[in-house]
């Protein structure tokens, strides 16, 4: 039993995490404000990894592609094309400046967090019918 | 925020507390599967179910959301009853056995014995300990009393034997006192609640005790013991697990709250439902839904009635604060009686004082200066607390008094005082000359401020100009002029003019109402203030 425990409960952690990615997919902002060319859409970026050892689901958005996935989040800036490089001295030295130019500042948007706010209960829901599993199979 | 600009959000279950308690409830469980074999066909039932019986316990103490407190079936609450009474009994007769050094065995069948004579287990092993105290300090006094000290083959003390023989002493001597030595003696001051055992005697508590259907060894207090400790690491564990989830999920937790206390509720009020509706334990799981389905609307009334009781007192509150305005009301209104009363006394003692004045005066025959003075000082205080009863009167019928009215209340109260008087007393003169004086005060009074020129010659120097009709001195400004003025009329510079707002023809009527004139002379400059800046030549 011992050893079915932890995998009963990682099952439970990715179905979890499969819900709260579709609910994050369907908050994400989407329009053409996004921008074009080269870069992916935040819904296309939502993706999820395990870890079994440590029975962890991690929900992930963004990445080089998108970059502007995490200031829509947390709200914040992004450099503008051919500051690529702006650190965050920079862009503090583009916000004294006024930041015309050099940054465009962008409004919170959060999608990932209200996502596992909304589907709470189905997440605990999940790990409810594992252990209720786990308990039909104690003793054999 | 990683370099490459994720966002990142972590669902994580720690299960490893919950493996280390799941494996121990499942080791105890077992072991304890086979003690529960003492119980008969109620433990044969329960074959295989004590495991799930392990999880279930703890899913109603943790309430898990959803379906997890009848998530195991009938069969398991059934047997879950039936264990916690097992458990409960062998915790008695492991505390007994251990406060008294009897065996499982022997203490099985002499805590269920002294039950069923209505005596307690911790009444009973403190009485048993008492006695095995009185065995080994005073056995001497015990012999006395005829108490045998019994021996097992070891030559050890037999407790249960002694207590028989106790019973057997206490029941040959129908001396009271000397019933209540073998009393105090063996069991010490709290040995009147030892009675019941010692009334029985030694056949019925044999026989009780051979009845005991449930005697426990070491080995199964020692199982129940492990399964107790494993089910509160379990618990313990399972708590640890969702904490683990809830980490990342904290401001559910809260709403989380309410729905594990009904579930709580529910499993705590389980079997009493299911007895109510007639149900047993061994139908199915419908009546046991039905059961919990009925105590969750029990519970969300309750919580309703809360927030209803909550709702009547606001609106009680409400209904006090009315209250108390209406009797802040009322205090006003008291006080504002009472105010008119006070007026009244003060009227009447201002008469009596007047009496008194009056007849000093007439005793020194109207010769005293002081007396004389008294005497119109008390006439006018007369006058003033009519004046003032008039006004406590007006303010408790919630209105008040003009200016005007209180003079003529005054005038009046005067006037009336004065008609009492001789029409000759030099009094009655003085009194009726200070109304005449009051009474010159118009109540009405309309001036008129206004300009008009008289035709005639601008004046020349050596000639003067009468201006009793007034006018304008014409002639360059500030150029002397004579001029003939008669007493009573006012002469004014041009600056003086210009304050007046007098200029080309025109004329302001300033009309004072009242006695006004006399009481507001301030309001009567500032009224001439504000007309200088009517229209006009300035």
């Amino acid at each position: 039993m011992s050893k079915n425990a932890p995998r009963e409960l990682n099952a439970a952690g990715l179905r979890a995490g499969k819900i709260v990615q579709a609910e994050a997919k369907h908050l994400a902002p989407k329009g053409t404000h996004e921008g074009g060319g080269a870069v992916v859409p935040i819904e296309q970026s939502i993706h999820l990894t395990q870890s079994t050892k440590k029975n962890t689901v991690t929900i992930i958005a963004g990445g080089k592609s998108t970059p502007h996935a995490a200031p829509l989040e947390f709200g914040g800036s992004i450099p503008r094309r051919g500051f690529k490089g702006i650190n965050r001295r920079g862009k503090r030295t583009a916000r004294l400046l006024g930041g015309g130019g050099v940054l465009t500042h962008v409004k919170a948007h959060p999608y990932i967090f209200p996502a596992i706010r909304n589907k709470a209960e189905a997440v605990m829901a999940e790990y409810v019918k594992a252990l209720e599993a786990l308990a039909s199979k104690f003793g054999r | 925020m990683s370099s490459n600009r994720e966002v990142k959000a972590i669902i994580t279950a720690d299960a490893s507390n919950f493996e280390k308690g799941v494996g121990k409830a499942s080791q105890s469980s077992s072991a304890l599967e086979k003690a529960l074999s003492k119980l008969g066909p109620v433990g044969n039932m329960l074959q295989g179910v004590l495991s799930k019986v392990g999880l279930s316990s703890v899913s109603m103490g943790t309430g898990l959301v959803g379906a997890g407190v009848v998530a195991v079936g009938a069969a398991v609450a059934a047997g879950e009853k039936a264990i916690s009474t097992y458990v409960e009994l062998a915790d008695k007769v492991r505390d007994y056995s251990i406060k008294t050094g009897e065996s499982a065995e022997a203490s099985s069948r002499q805590v269920q014995a002294f039950a069923e004579l209505g005596v307690g287990e911790d009444v009973a092993s403190a009485g048993m300990v008492k006695l095995s105290k009185a065995i080994e300090t005073t056995p001497k006094k015990l012999e006395n009393l005829g108490v045998a000290i019994a021996k097992d083959s070891s030559g050890n003390v037999d407790l249960g034997k002694t207590l028989l023989n106790v019973a057997a002493a206490w029941q040959s001597t129908t001396d009271a006192a000397k019933r209540n030595e073998i009393v105090l003696t063996a069991f010490g001051k709290a040995g009147a609640s030892m009675i019941p055992i010692l009334e029985a005697n030694a056949s019925e508590l044999a026989r009780l005790e051979a009845q005991v259907q449930t005697v426990y060894t070491a080995e199964d207090l020692k199982k129940v013991r492990d399964y107790q400790i494993a089910q509160k690491e379990l618990n313990r564990s399972t708590t640890d697990l969702w904490n683990s989830i809830g980490q990342k999920l904290l401001p559910i937790q809260a709403a989380l709250v309410d729905s594990t206390n009904e579930n709580i509720f529910v499993s705590e009020h389980l079997d009493e439902q299911l007895a109510k509706l007639g149900a047993t334990h061994s139908q199915n799981r419908a009546a046991i839904m039905l059961a919990s389905e009925a105590l969750r609307q029990e519970y969300r009334a309750s919580q309703d009635a809360q927030s209803q009781a909550d709702s009547l007192a606001n609106s009680q509150q409400s209904a006090a604060q009315a209250a108390q305005a209406e009797a802040d009301a009322e205090n006003k209104l008291y006080d504002e009686l009472h105010k008119a009363t006070d007026a009244s006394f003060a009227y009447e003692q201002a008469v009596f004082d007047l009496k008194t004045a009056q007849d000093n005066y007439n005793k020194a025959g109207g010769q005293t200066a002081e007396n004389n003075l008294r005497l119109r000082e008390a006439y006018v205080k007369v006058a003033d607390a009519a004046v003032a009863q008039a006004e406590a009167q007006a303010e408790a019928n919630g209105t008040t008094l003009s200016a005007s009215e209180k003079a003529d209340i005054y005038r009046a109260s005067l006037g009336q005082l004065a008609a009492s008087l001789d029409p000759n007393s030099p009094l009655r003169k003085q009194l009726q000359a200070y109304i005449d004086q009051l009474n010159a005060i118009p109540s009405s009074k309309t001036t008129v401020i206004g300009q008009s020129y008289r035709a005639g010659t601008p004046g020349g120097k050596g000639g003067s100009m009468s201006f009793d009709e007034g006018g304008i001195v014409p002639g360059p400004t500030g150029a002397p002029v004579p001029a003939v003025v008669h007493g009573g009329e006012a002469v004014f510079t041009p600056k003086q003019l210009k304050t007046l707002a007098v200029r080309g023809g025109n004329t302001y009527n300033l009309t004072l109402v009242g006695a006004a004139a006399v009481n507001d002379p301030e309001g009567v400059r500032r009224m001439l203030m504000r007309m200088q800046y009517l229209g006009g030549n300035s």
